[in-house]
């Protein structure tokens, strides 16, 4: 900076002048990705009106009855056959007002934090006849600073479903639970109970990604791709579960249903995008992964933001759908093709949905 | 020349601004809200984070709006206000890149601007014009980020300042003190935020 030019103390209409010459971006808005994003908005507000969730009260109602509907949020978490009353925190704070984030204004510190959340359904065969869907999720806190404090949550809360059997063999499952885990700059142990945790070792990194890992891969398309070639396993060696869906269970005989397999790099990627510490660009560079063929997907479904492939693996055909607006992996489904699975083709095996949102409170 | 807002022009208030969105069917009033603020809020965030994570942004910003929309108070603020403030909210995750980009345009603009001699009146105005560019984008990635909200809710977006207080959830005179803090450390630390700036390169 040639001093010379520099006058230190500005006017007000030089300030603004600046202000207005500082990363002016003027054709900048794309109008086609704000019609997705219209679409997509526009399509979660016709699901509301559609769905059967309450009408949402008049604010009217709603001043004079928070306590009530706060009382109605309370919930029994059942933590080793006790039963312990949370009462949920009042409205997500991403509405709340923009503060600094201090201890001061009530926002947790670390605050706000990403929510992303994992929803789990796999199957759980009892005796070798029995068959029930188990559902567990997986909640993650990601601070806004990622040095800072991560927490994660797993959760058995509901019931088993029984698919076929019988009924009194659901005695033979484990009950509800729920475990929490906390590590500065999401550096988790690797034994928390997620229901991928059974990943062979010696394959972290792709396997179970840490925040580390998933910065230091490259953004750039072509050498994404090229590194996925190049670490992934030969089928040979595959290892068996390599991905972000819970495999089916056994209780109480040695039968064991099949297990689903991946290719590696299809494993490899959906670890990634569904463990939630992918940057958008990162993000960007996995989508445009997957249309390459040689990598596992193929595209079978384009809609308005929306996308779904498919993956073919043995006697199982898995549906992948990512929010193409959003760049976000959305549902994983896993069906079965063939009766060598123990079930009828076209059976949901197992499943995965993925979701995030801004959250002031990291797991209240 | 005096520039108050580089953002829209502000919009009247009235029963448009603070619609009921608590009715069984919310899609027409999102519609409304979406088409009226889509656009000039993507504008407001690609001047601080880049047009790409705008998109994104203005994205997830409409969905928080919907999935939370009983938390809307039309008494307390204007719909652009509540939407903003989620906004703001969402661009926490980016405060870093922000601040890496202010940084890269004052480096960017201090060394673009030493081939020039001033050798006349015009290009000295112009070097003078890029020079106040670079010491305002060092001294903006120096501001908390409370205040850096603040400045450009109203230089950028547009917004009045009570509309700040209520995107922000502070008092108006917070927001008006706040303000006149701001433009005052601007206006006299400039040079010096500057300096420090091509010490770090």
């Amino acid at each position: 900076m040639n001093d010379d030019t520099v006058r230190h103390l500005w006017s007000d209409a030089e300030l603004d002048e600046a202000l207005a010459a500082l990363h002016p971006h003027e054709e900048t808005t794309d109008r086609a990705e704000l019609d997705r994003a219209r679409a997509s908005m526009m399509r979660a507000a016709a699901a509301v009106s559609e769905s059967d969730e309450p009408v949402v009260p008049q604010r009217k109602q709603r001043s004079g009855a928070w306590r009530w509907i706060a009382v109605a949020a309370a919930v029994a978490l059942v933590t080793g056959g006790v039963v312990v009353v949370r009462e949920l925190a009042s409205a997500p704070s991403t509405l709340a007002p923009a503060g600094t984030g201090s201890a001061t204004d009530g926002r947790e510190a670390g605050a706000p934090f990403n929510h992303v959340v994992t929803k789990y359904s796999r199957t759980a065969l009892v005796n070798g006849t029995s068959v029930f869907r188990v559902r567990d999720q997986v909640d993650l806190w990601i601070p806004a600073d990622p040095t800072g404090i991560w927490k994660r949550r797993w959760t058995r809360a509901e019931p088993p479903t029984l698919l076929g059997g019988e009924p009194r063999d659901s005695a033979k499952l484990p009950g509800p639970s729920q475990a929490e885990q906390s590590a500065p700059g999401g550096r988790f142990t690797p034994d928390f109970r997620i229901p991928s945790g059974d990943s062979p070792a010696g394959t972290l990194g792709w396997s179970l990604p840490t925040p580390e890992f998933v910065a230091s891969l490259p953004t750039d398309p072509n050498s994404l791709a090229n590194r996925l070639l190049k670490d992934r396993i030969p089928p040979a060696l595959s290892p068996i579960g390599d991905g972000p869906l819970p495999q089916p269970l056994a209780y109480g005989t040695p039968k064991v249903p099949s297990r689903i397999s991946y290719p590696s790099a299809t494993g490899m990627i959906l670890n990634v995008l569904a463990s939630g510490y992918a940057s958008r660009e990162l993000r960007l560079a996995f989508m445009k992964a997957m249309d390459d063929p040689t990598l596992g997907f193929q595209r079978v479904q384009t809609g308005p933001g929306f996308t779904q492939y498919a993956v073919f693996t043995g006697p199982y055909k898995m549906l992948v759908s990512v929010d193409a607006t959003r760049l976000q992996l959305t549902d994983i489904q896993v069906l079965s093709t063939s009766t060598v699975t123990g079930f009828a083709p076209g059976t949901l095996v197992s499943s995965a949905q993925f979701s995030s949102e801004t959250t002031d409170r990291a797991g209240d | 020349m005096q520039v108050t807002h580089d953002g829209p022009e502000p919009v009247a208030t009235g029963p448009q601004d603070r619609p009921d969105l608590g009715g069984p069917d919310p899609a027409p009033a999102f519609g409304r809200l979406f088409d009226a603020h889509a656009a000039t809020m993507h504008r407001y965030l690609a001047r601080r984070v880049g047009p790409d994570t705008a998109h994104d942004l203005v994205a997830e910003t409409f969905l928080v709006a919907l999935r939370r929309r009983e938390s809307y108070q039309p008494e307390l603020g204007t719909a652009r206000s509540w939407l903003y403030g989620i906004a703001t909210n969402l661009l926490r995750h980016h405060v870093r890149s922000e601040t890496r980009a202010l940084r890269a345009t004052a480096r960017l603009a201090n060394s673009s601007d030493r081939g020039h001699g001033g050798h006349d009146t015009r290009v000295a105005e112009q070097v003078d014009a890029q020079a106040r560019t670079a010491q305002l984008a060092g001294a903006l990635a120096k501001l908390s980020v409370a205040d850096r909200d603040t400045l450009l809710l109203v230089s950028w977006a547009g917004l009045e300042p009570v509309e700040v207080a209520e995107a922000l959830g502070i008092p108006p005179g917070t927001v008006r003190s706040r303000l006149h803090r701001i433009r005052r450390w601007l206006r006299t630390n400039p040079g010096a935020s500057s300096r420090e700036e091509a010490k770090e390169q």
